[in-house]
């Protein structure tokens, strides 16, 4: 009785909301008017301050770029001009060393509109500031396109005011309190979501993140002992979905990631609305001091970073607004826009394993080499498990050259330890894996800069912009501390130790340190911007991109076009307290198109349920290994390598490697469309009609009528 | 070894849980050298809860786990009790405005009935579980009560006795006992925490009269948070640092534990009662957990710098455990409940734990290897296998497991097995090689004599007497014979030189430097990984010069006679009985065990004994002095090194300061102007 009653209930209420959305359907507001559509979507521009609206043309249902009720708006002045402004601005006044904002609604600007086929240019001018700028805006079947060319930005009067940042549409999507349903979604880790719920006032500070991470060369480096980092964000993208009305947009920063920002403020955070945007931050605004211990004088970067910001929004209605059918678009795009390298896709399943070469300990005088892993041992091991049965294997290594894991840094040439066996040794172990189908790849650090052990390299490190030293706290007790060298000078070792690498028939590189970072610096005495970082990074990626088959470390996603495949890739998110769910969005985006490898399972406090996310993300595990005990590591800087010995691990490789193999067989090639989360419940469609169903609970559970174990997976074929 | 992986593989699976995301903090345990070491994450956070069935929490202040399994918080700035379930369902509300002010703490007992500390009413208040008011008790008017002292009652426990230890707000005479049986009665002070007696106050209790005594306040630290076990132990912490942080008081109220690490603003303890294992946790989030004996097991710094992630706090008031080792706690600014699952890794090691604190050695010896797999540096399992192989006659590998484990005492007692089991194999053929020896030795003279087959040998060694350096090398061990004499060997003959001093210090630093690195085991406390030669080198030589120019500057006033270079070559030499210690030490470091570390106790006495007599003694003839006056003049060198190390302190503070003030201009200057 009750039940019907409820259905009823739900019937009227469907009915009700639709005639709802029909009457709100019927009206644009006056000041809009149509100016592009593709197939899928009508985008209407309010002229005054460049507010749009995107429409469904299916649904009829809308999002917003300005908050639509101003007239119940709270807030300041300057907030009001955030809520309704297409684009905000931050200026410097020089004299002052202070930001100040600037918008359509509250300075006085003018925008001249010249219209194209589905879109325009506008010519943007804050005259009294003197600063002046043009958006192009296009709209085309893949989304909306928009450009701020750097050569259109002009500084009038440059001693009097700079151009600081620039927002596009910060609030696109915008919902206040908990009145629309869906979510935003945040680039952090494999991604997660911040429902678009009333948080009645809970959190008190929004989601501010660097696109690539800390820019370390301004922000410094912050290290705690005590706390793990949040996960950097590697791919440039935020999303909206509301998911009630069906309708959703991926925001892709295509240009401007080396001065973005991700911004998402949930309700309750400075107001009452949820918005996410991405900030291209041109100039900064620094404390410069003149002393070692005080004083100190506002600074100006010295020219802005050198991008063309281009925003790309991808668009979603129906069944696919939803974060796995924005990931499927995204991985669309990436493909046809040849953003990520389609040589291994068809790779066969195999586990990465990452052996552990050389350490060094102290000795009375000087240090002494602690081995963990000779080539012969690394050989051991491989054709144990080979013969286990563990016939997909994908092998690096870690401190294999001269001085070891920490004592040589940077990596400077193809020098193998003689400790390990030495260059004979290494070449039989390529040559003996070759021949099992096997791939050995070098680890090559060209980043992290071992001052103590290269003092050559000591004196050409990489500086803040205030021109001090950067240095990372290793927390070990050989050397306490890395530096960083400049891109040039990696880009100078990379080139020599490539040529080595070609010499000696090296095919396979691991390619940590310059993946992740991407920041401002100083070097000999000059400021450079991030910009010419990417720059020179990615002609080092792409050097060893021709020659040798490139794996990165959590390589940010520009650099993805040179790898072949991705490791040390994160499980999870941060766990933000304002997070509701997390999500696998990176998974999905690049299932199916690149072998992805996990971080260390070593290290993780759960194994079972580490082997749950490899199984719904359709991740490949990756274990850090040594032949010896740790018990030797124990004086050395990698004392914090407490479990990786072999023998310790073999029989999980050789089960691990069983299941997995086996979910992966029916998996080739094919890539996720559909994530569902529900409670401990996951639900994984893939495009060739497996679906799996997983249970991270601790009791059995049915789902879709197919019952699963606790802590366990099921695989359905769609045939069944 | 497969059968064991599988079954721990198993026993993972079941021990799992849905956790969420990246733990945002590192976990630390004991090292074996006394240092923190990460180790895998021991307590997960799986939920933050900061609604219950609609009912949000305003600045929490405790928590209490019930016999029933449910959680009852005091929701302190909403005026009531919650008892809720640890998934977030809302079971039954306390307590009401009228009811209740400012409740702080809480108790459930078996029957669960709550007793609640109101800090706002300052009265304890009792609600039975239907949730009336069954009880108040207020301020006790016992006289011994104490006429000035107030009853603010904030936290409480209750023991099966029926007695109440109540913590009350500003008054430090102790924990409050009352008790329910006889209608509140005032039973007495328990467990005081003992009054902070800094260095200031004991200097000035010898110098104040008794008036000025008087008139200092020492007022004992007040505690912070009380628990108690189902044994009657009563835990307590209180925001002072060191050992007695957290205390764990008997019945007759004193403390029997000594935790081996320690941290400030202590504001939660909970105790899980089935095996003793001890929780408290900082106001900033910083976590500990103890074992039984008051050692580290696991340590994790939680606080929230801003970044919000979950499992971090700003302000913990409270803590509560279950009997699975599951975490509750509360964070007041967060208005949270955090629920923390320990890991497959914690259970492991509290099942060790377990298993060893109830006898079953043997039994402990599975979940000990489980936990050296997943973590082989882990100290506690790597002691714990030596204790469980010492069991099991297995001495070498235990020495091995307690050498892993920094376990001194095991390895001691395990080495002590060995060595009398190599003795027992191998004494007959000591002795046998001995009287051998000696024999040979006998024979070998015998024959010498008649011979002088040896001839050339002895002349080598004559000729090398006549060598000079050799000479007055060989001429500091007659110092240590006729000190008189060779004093004027060296101060009137020429006996001995610089050259000889410093071949006779060298020898000294290497000799240090070998004791110090090379000593066994059981009697180095030094860091392992560490070597500072250069600060070893700097340490030696600076002293050794520091008292050699302090003597001199003193004795060349003091009418002594002796010369710059005579007090140097009778320093250096009077060192000669310390290198023999520190090649005594090297030897028997390594062979002895702590029961027989009286003799290396022995010889330091002696030995360092020796070189004092032996300085006093050089100083005294090398300038001619009395006794009487010697002594007085290397109390005021001493002096004077003093004097001389503050000076150089200061220069350098100085220039420190100088640079700093030169390098701030110039960079003024370039960023002002130049820019």
């Amino acid at each position: 009785m009750f039940a019907k009653t409820g259905a009823f209930l739900m019937v009227l209420m469907m009915l009700l909301s639709m005639g709802a959305f029909q009457a709100q359907a019927a009206e644009i507001p006056a000041e809009y008017a149509l100016i592009a559509d593709n197939s899928r979507f009508n985008l209407y521009l309010r002229e005054d301050i460049m507010a749009i609206i995107l429409e469904s043309k299916a649904s009829g249902e809308r999002m917003y770029s300005s908050v639509e009720d101003m007239a119940s708006a709270k807030g300041n002045n300057t907030w009001k001009g955030m809520y309704q402004s297409g684009i905000v601005m931050e200026y410097i006044e020089n004299e002052k060393k202070s930001g100040i904002q600037a918008d359509f609604v509250n300075t006085p600007h003018t925008i001249q509109y010249a219209y194209r086929k589905n879109g325009f240019d506008a010519a943007v001018s804050f005259d009294a500031i003197g600063i002046s700028f043009t958006v192009i805006l296009d709209m085309d079947e893949a989304g909306i396109h928009v450009t701020v060319p750097q050569s259109s930005i002009l500084e009038k009067d440059a001693k009097a005011n700079t151009l600081q940042s620039l927002q596009i549409f910060p609030f696109l999507g915008n919902t206040l309190l908990g009145e629309t349903e869906g979510y935003m979604l945040l680039p952090d880790g494999q991604g997660s979501l911040i429902y678009l719920e009333d948080n009645e006032g809970q959190f008190g500070a929004p989601y501010s993140k660097a696109v690539y991470g800390t820019r370390i060369g301004v922000d410094g480096i912050t290290q705690n002992e005590y706390l793990t980092e949040a996960e950097k964000i590697i791919m440039p993208v935020y999303g909206v979905v509301h998911t009630k009305k069906q309708i959703g947009f991926l925001g892709l920063i295509e240009e401007g990631e080396c001065g973005a920002d991700i911004l998402a403020y949930p309700n309750g955070v400075r107001t009452n609305y949820n918005w996410i945007c991405a900030k291209f931050t041109y100039r900064m605004l620094y404390s410069q001091p003149t002393g070692p211990s005080s004083g100190a004088v506002d600074t100006i970067t010295d020219y802005p970073r050198k991008f063309d910001l281009k925003l790309h929004f991808l668009l979603q209605d129906g069944n696919d607004a939803h974060y796995a059918g924005l990931a499927s678009a995204w991985r669309q795009y990436l493909v046809e826009n040849n953003q990520v390298k389609l040589a291994d896709t068809q790779k066969p399943f195999d586990i990465r394993l990452e052996f552990v070469g050389l350490e060094k300990e102290n000795m009375l005088i000087g240090t002494r080499e602690v081995v963990m892993t000779t080539y012969q041992q690394a050989w051991e091991i491989l054709s144990q498990l080979y013969d286990a049965g563990v016939t997909g294997l994908s092998v690096s290594y870690r401190g294999w050259q001269k001085g070891g894991l920490s004592g040589g840094l940077p990596l400077t040439g193809y020098k193998p330890a003689d400790s390990l066996g030495g260059n004979g040794e290494m070449q039989n172990l390529i040559k003996n894996a070759a021949e099992r189908d096997i791939d050995i790849s070098l680890e090559a650090d060209f980043l992290s800069l071992n001052g103590q052990e290269n003092p050559i390299y000591a004196y050409q490190n990489m500086k803040t912009i205030t021109t001090k030293t950067l240095e990372w706290k290793t927390y070990g007790i050989v050397y306490e501390i890395m530096n960083y060298l400049p891109p040039g000078r990696s880009l100078g070792i990379a080139e020599g130790t490539a040529g080595e690498f070609r010499r000696e028939g090296i095919e396979n590189v691991s390619i940590t340190g310059i993946s992740s970072l991407v920041t401002d610096y100083h070097e000999g005495g000059k400021y450079k911007d991030s910009a010419s970082m990417m720059q020179d990074y990615r002609t080092l990626a792409a050097l060893y991109a021709d020659d040798f088959r490139v794996s990165m470390a959590v390589p940010n996603a520009y650099l993805w076009q040179y790898c072949s495949s991705l490791y040390d890739m994160p499980l999870s998110d941060s766990g933000y307290l304002y997070v509701d769910q997390e999500v696998p969005f990176l998974s999905i985006a690049l299932s199916g198109v690149m072998p992805l490898y996990s971080e260390y399972v070593n290290f993780q406090s759960d194994y079972a349920y580490c082997f749950l996310q490899m199984v719904e993300q359709g991740m490949r595990p990756s274990f850090l290994m040594t032949w010896e005990d740790n018990q030797k590591l124990k004086n050395t800087n990698s004392r914090n390598l407490y479990s990786t010995r072999y023998e310790l691990f073999q029989d999980l490789l050789i089960d691990w490697y069983e299941q997995l193999h086996a979910v992966h067989e029916q998996l080739a090639g094919a890539s996720i469309i559909g994530h569902q989360a529900d409670g401990n419940l996951r639900k994984v469609q893939w495009d060739n009609g497996v679906i799996i169903y997983l249970n991270y609970g601790e009791l059995a559970s049915v789902m879709d009528g197919v019952e699963i174990p606790a802590m366990s997976y099921k695989v359905v074929n769609g045939d069944e | 070894m497969k059968k064991l992986l599988i079954a721990w593989f198993v026993l993972l699976l079941l021990c799992s849980n849905a956790q969420a995301a990246n733990i945002p903090y590192r976990t630390y345990a004991m090292g074996e050298d006394g240092t923190l070491v990460e180790t895998q994450t021991a307590y997960e956070p799986v939920r933050v809860i900061t609604r219950f069935g609609g009912e949000k929490l305003k600045t929490p202040q405790d928590i209490f786990w019930a016999a029933n399994g449910h959680l009852y918080i005091a929701d302190t700035g909403n005026k009531r009790i919650l008892e809720v379930t640890a998934s977030g369902d809302l079971i039954k509300e306390y307590g009401s405005k009228k009811t209740l002010k400012e409740p702080t703490g809480i108790f459930v007992d078996d029957e669960l009935n709550i007793y609640v500390a109101d800090k706002g009413n300052r009265k304890v208040i009792v609600f039975n579980p239907d949730g009336d008011v069954i009880k108040t008790y207020g301020r006790p008017d016992h006289p011994m009560y104490g006429e000035k002292a107030t009853f603010t009652p904030v936290k409480l426990v209750l023991d099966s006795r029926g007695n109440m230890y109540i913590l009350s707000q500003g008054n430090t005479n102790g924990v409050i006992q009352l008790s329910t049986a006889s209608d509140g009665e005032f039973i007495g002070y328990f467990g005081a925490n003992t009054s902070a007696v800094s260095f200031a106050t004991k200097l000035k209790k010898l110098i104040y009269s008794d008036d000025q005594l008087n008139n200092i306040n020492v007022i004992p630290v007040s505690l912070n948070n009380i628990a108690i076990d189902t044994d009657g132990m009563i835990y307590t912490v209180s925001a002072k640092e060191g050992t007695e942080f957290m205390r764990r008081l008997n019945v007759a109220g004193s403390n029997t534990i000594k935790p081996d690490w320690f941290t400030s603003s202590t504001k939660a303890v909970a105790v899980h009662s089935p095996s003793g294992s001890i929780y408290t946790a900082n106001i900033n989030g910083e976590f500990m957990e103890f074992n039984s004996e008051g050692s580290l097991l696991f340590k994790f710094n939680a606080y929230d710098s801003g970044d919000q992630r979950t499992g971090t706090f700003r302000s913990v008031t409270g803590m509560a455990v279950d009997n699975d080792y599951t975490l509750y706690v509360v964070d007041e600014i967060q208005a949270s409940l955090t629920v923390f699952k320990p890991t497959g890794f914690a259970d492991s090691v509290h099942q060790a734990f377990e298993y060893f604190q109830a006898g079953q050695y043997a039994q402990s010896k599975e979940p000990w290897q489980q936990v050296l797999q997943m973590n082989s540096l882990f100290t506690y399992a790597n002691t714990g296998m030596g204790d469980v192989l010492y069991r099991e006659n297995k001495y070498e590998e235990a020495m091995e497991y307690f050498y892993n484990g920094g376990n001194r005492e095991g390895y001691s007692e395990a080495f002590w097995e060995v060595r009398a089991d190599w003795l027992h194999r191998n004494l007959f053929y000591f002795i046998i090689a001995v009287a051998v020896l000696y024999l040979l030795i006998k024979v070998l003279g015998k024959v010498n004599q008649k011979h002088h087959f040896l001839a050339p040998v002895t002349g080598i060694i004559k000729k090398a007497g006549r060598i000079e350096i050799l000479y007055q090398l060989k001429y500091s061990l007659y110092l240590m014979r006729n000190p008189f004499d060779a004093c004027y060997g060296i101060k009137r003959e020429g006996k001995a030189s610089y050259r000889s001093a410093w071949i006779v210090l060298v020898i000294f630093f290497a000799a240090f430097v070998a004791n110090k690195y090379l000593t066994g085991f059981l009697f180095s406390m030094r860091s392992e990984g560490v070597y500072e030669l250069p600060l070893d080198a700097a340490l030696v030589f600076g002293i050794f010069l520091l008292v050699v120019i302090s003597l001199y500057l003193v004795c060349s006033i003091k009418d002594g006679e002796a010369h710059l270079r005579d007090i140097f070559i009778g320093c250096a030499y009077s060192l000669i009985p310390v290198i023999i210690l520190f090649l005594i030490r090297l030897v028997l470091t390594n062979v002895l065990t702590y029961n027989e570390q009286f003799f290396i106790t022995l010889a330091s006495f002696v030995c360092y004994g020796f070189a004092v007599l032996l300085l006093v003694l050089s100083v005294m003839f090398l300038n001619d002095y009395s006794l009487k006056k010697t002594i007085g003049i290397i109390i005021l060198s001493l002096f004077t090194a003093l004097i001389i190390t503050a000076l150089l302190f200061v220069i350098y503070t100085l220039s420190v300061q100088l640079v700093n003030f030169i390098s701030s201009i110039y960079g003024e200057v370039v960023y002002r102007f130049v820019r």
